[in-house]
């Protein structure tokens, strides 16, 4: 039973594995996308000194272009000034981490989860359900 | 005390001088206002004088109450000694210090602000007449000496700026307006650069990331737990499916839902392209801590062979795009279950008989496993059963060989003890293979099995009482004639205990409902238990039945043909309830009624979707269930004792 064929955790299947990965990255994006009523996603960088923000991935026909490197700035900027604000009201010896934002506007809703070195942000309508 | 009474009269000394100020300014003021009407056009110079003076007048009253308070720190002046006696700055300055530290702190805040106020001056008034502003500028003295007053400052000092404008407004309209063109001007420019300055700023701020930056990132294993959370918080969220800025003052039209009336609805369907695509569900469960978790076993995908054979999905019901988590086996995982004590753990049983358990705090591959040796299971393990107190639980578990074993959760090397049970009756092996198997409430030692040939039996863990460890080879359960699928206790719940009752389903295309034989006086002899009632309505085999947890006469059942039946024993043992047709018409594995309360059940259909129904208030026992569930059950055993009678009758003479 050792020797079983389609033992994933054998090394020799660590090719294999890579692939999985990557398969499975773009499986968890594209199961976020097929959600009809999500209009794109970014993928960000982010860092705790200020500095350039990356775009990892963008998807969606809402951030084609300029658009999607503004919103980049913006959602950057956003999740820059919050956990700003979290750091002048939280007291010293109990720390806490923006998780997740949401933002809801007349026509759309951002939903944003930052950690602590990458950003995801979705843009989705609420109102098309 | 005295500190009061010094203080009271430093409050005095301080009224007195600003009496005298305020009348020295006000001459000035005439002064100025003439000197400049003098200059401007002569025409207005009387209305002028009075404007100005009346707004002076204004500006003082207004702050009249302040008066009454000790003025502010009165080393303001010393920046304003153009108008002001500089000695007197000092004086009062030196008057502060003494007072206490606070105000100490205040002269420096005020110096600040003056020197704040002063540009601001300089931009705009510097080219006319300083003297009328320096004046207006001394309200400053009539603030409260508290701290705090004193840093609002600022803002008195911004709206005493207003006052000035329209002040220079009315004695210079053109040069004022003039300025304002200018510092329109001036503003817009500042607006655009700044802008432009934005704009540069977001360029820089975004960079593209190369190519070889970008793979370093996608494969990084902190980026895909990123993702991996990130993104379940997201479909979470996307889940709740609740516009909250609805409103609910617009009309909508009345359209008809599907579902209205039906007392069984559907919640929500799982299934997952990549994991449970081709695959049947062989066990499911809930979670018994998180309401909404739900847990399905899965057999293999013959068309993915790098994928493995069995997979157990963790499926929330807030997330329907994908399964919450995802656990592999190496072989088709034949049943599942949810630690009732610890909420991380799951264990599944194998098709090549290893015991596996999982832990929602690592990733896919089990955490412990049992070994493929006689000490276990090396057949089929199809049922699987936690038993016991937070204290002392252990797993058992049975395969098709014959076998029960128990283990402790954190141990699976070895089980803690094997049972084989074993009928001599049988042709060629005594094995009996195990298909099913259920404790009765708050039971631990003794069990009931059901069986591939149909019968069931009862087995002990331990000799106890006159009865030996393992079968029960006497008191066979006899009524099935196709392998059973499901045994199932009744609960513990509410005023009648019912829990010798229980339940079991068939390939015979029947359930059978059976009252267990007491353990008190065991049999000595074969003998055979008929069952209490047959429910024979299924149109296909039965694969599994369930009593609900909180009704006494509810129970549910799936079969072959893809039906979910609902049967209430108060209402009719003939018909079920309600029978709903659960989706592509191919056989529903099992279900499982949600620990809670029992409004949700989940079914897993051999065409791999994971479906939740809701039976709304008909999971709501009314407080007579129980006693009507008691007369139920006389007129099936009397009805059945009859029958068995006859049957007996009959059959007895053909022995």
């Amino acid at each position: 039973m050792q020797a079983h064929p389609n033992n994933l955790s054998a090394p020799s299947a660590a090719e294999d594995s890579a692939a999985y990965v990557s398969s499975s990255l773009d499986d968890t994006l594209s199961s976020l996308t097929a959600n009809k009523n999500v209009l794109g996603y970014l993928l960000l960088t982010r860092s705790s000194e200020p500095g350039p923000v990356g775009i990892i991935r963008m998807s969606g026909a809402i951030f084609d272009g300029d658009k999607g490197k503004k919103y980049a700035g913006v959602v950057s900027r956003m999740v820059q000034s919050v956990q700003g604000g979290l750091d002048d009201v939280q007291v010293e010896d109990e720390s806490d981490d923006l998780r997740f934002l949401r933002i809801r506007t007349r026509r759309y809703e951002i939903m944003i989860t930052p950690s602590t070195n990458h950003i995801l942000a979705v843009l989705h309508d609420p109102g098309s359900s | 005390m005295s500190d009061n009474q010094r203080l009271r009269s430093q409050i005095e000394e301080k009224r007195a001088k600003l009496a005298d100020l305020r009348q020295r300014r006000l001459d000035k003021q005439k002064e100025t206002a003439q000197r400049k009407v003098s200059e401007s056009s002569p025409a207005a110079k009387a209305s002028k004088i009075e404007d100005v003076n009346e707004i002076v007048d204004r500006v003082l009253g207004d702050n009249s109450p302040y008066r009454s308070h000790t003025p502010s720190v009165p080393s303001t002046p010393v920046n304003r000694g153009k108008t002001l006696p500089v000695q007197h700055g000092l004086s009062s300055g030196r008057e502060s210090r003494q007072s206490d530290f606070t105000s100490d702190r205040g002269v420096l805040f005020t110096k600040s602000t003056d020197s704040g106020t002063d540009d601001a001056m300089e931009k705009t008034l510097v080219p006319r007449h300083i003297p009328d502003l320096v004046d207006v500028e001394q309200e400053l003295f009539e603030l409260p000496q508290r701290e705090r007053v004193i840093y609002n400052k600022e803002v008195q000092t911004m709206s005493f700026e207003d006052d000035l404008d329209t002040f220079a407004a009315e004695s210079a309209p053109h040069r004022r307006s003039h300025e304002h063109e200018t510092d329109q001007e001036a503003v817009d420019k500042e607006l655009l650069a700044e802008s432009v300055q934005l704009d540069t700023e977001i360029e820089e701020e975004i960079r593209d990331l190369s190519e070889e930056e970008r793979a370093g990132i996608l494969t990084a294993p902190e980026f895909l737990e990123f993702i991996e959370q990130s993104s379940k918080i997201v479909q979470r969220a996307l889940n709740d499916n609740y516009d909250y800025l609805s409103d609910y003052t617009r009309g909508l039209e009345a359209g008809a839902d599907e579902s209205e009336g039906r007392k069984v609805k559907r919640v929500c369907a799982f299934s997952d392209e990549r994991y449970t695509k081709n695959r049947s569900i062989t066990d499911v469960d809930w979670s018994p801590k998180y309401p909404e978790l739900s847990v399905a076993s899965y057999n293999k995908n013959p068309a993915a062979l790098n994928e493995p054979d069995g997979i157990v999905a963790v499926w929330n019901l807030h997330m329907v795009e994908r399964p919450e988590f995802v656990f592999h086996s190496q072989s088709d995982v034949l049943s599942v279950t949810f630690s009732p004590f610890h909420s991380n753990l799951i264990f599944g049983g194998t098709y090549s008989g290893q015991i596996l358990l999982w832990d929602t705090r690592s990733k896919h591959l089990p955490v412990l496993k049992t070994p493929l040796s006689a000490a276990g299971h090396t057949h089929p393990v199809y049922a699987i059963q936690m038993v016991g107190t937070q204290n002392a639980h252990n797993l058992i578990t049975s395969s098709t060989d014959g076998t029960v074993c128990s283990w402790l959760v954190d141990m699976l090397a070895q089980p803690q003890e094997t049972l084989e049970l074993i009928h001599a009756g049988h042709n060629k092996t005594g094995e009996v293979a195990i298909t099913a198997l259920d404790f009765p409430a708050n039971e631990t030692t003794t069990f009931w099995t059901g069986t591939e040939e149909g019968n069931l039996y009862q087995a002990n863990r331990y000799d106890r009482a006159g009865a030996k460890a393992g079968l029960n080879q006497y008191d066979i359960y006899r009524g099935h004639a196709g392998p059973v699928m499901g045994l199932n206790f009744h609960p513990l719940v509410g005023p009648v205990d019912f829990s010798d009752l229980f339940l079991s389903c068939s390939a015979d295309w029947t359930i059978k409902l059976w009252r267990a034989k007491s353990l008190q006086k065991p049999s000595s002899t074969p003998h055979n238990i008929p069952p209490i009632y047959s429910f024979d309505e299924a149109n296909d085999y039965v694969y599994d039945v369930k009593w609900h947890p909180n009704h006494p006469a509810l129970f549910g059942s799936v079969d072959g043909s893809g039906r979910f039946d609902l049967w209430n024993l108060n209402t009719d043992t003939e018909v079920p309830t309600v029978t709903t047709n659960v989706g592509s018409g191919r056989a529903i594995n099992k279900l499982a009624w949600d620990k809670k309360d029992g409004r949700r059940v989940v079914l897993g259909g051999s065409d791999g979707q994971l479906r939740v129904y809701d039976i709304g208030d008909l999971s709501i026992p009314r407080e007579s269930e129980w006693v009507d569930m008691q007369k139920s059950l006389a007129s099936m055993t009397s009805a059945q004792a009859s029958v068995s009678v006859e049957e007996s009758s009959k059959s007895t003479p053909g022995r």
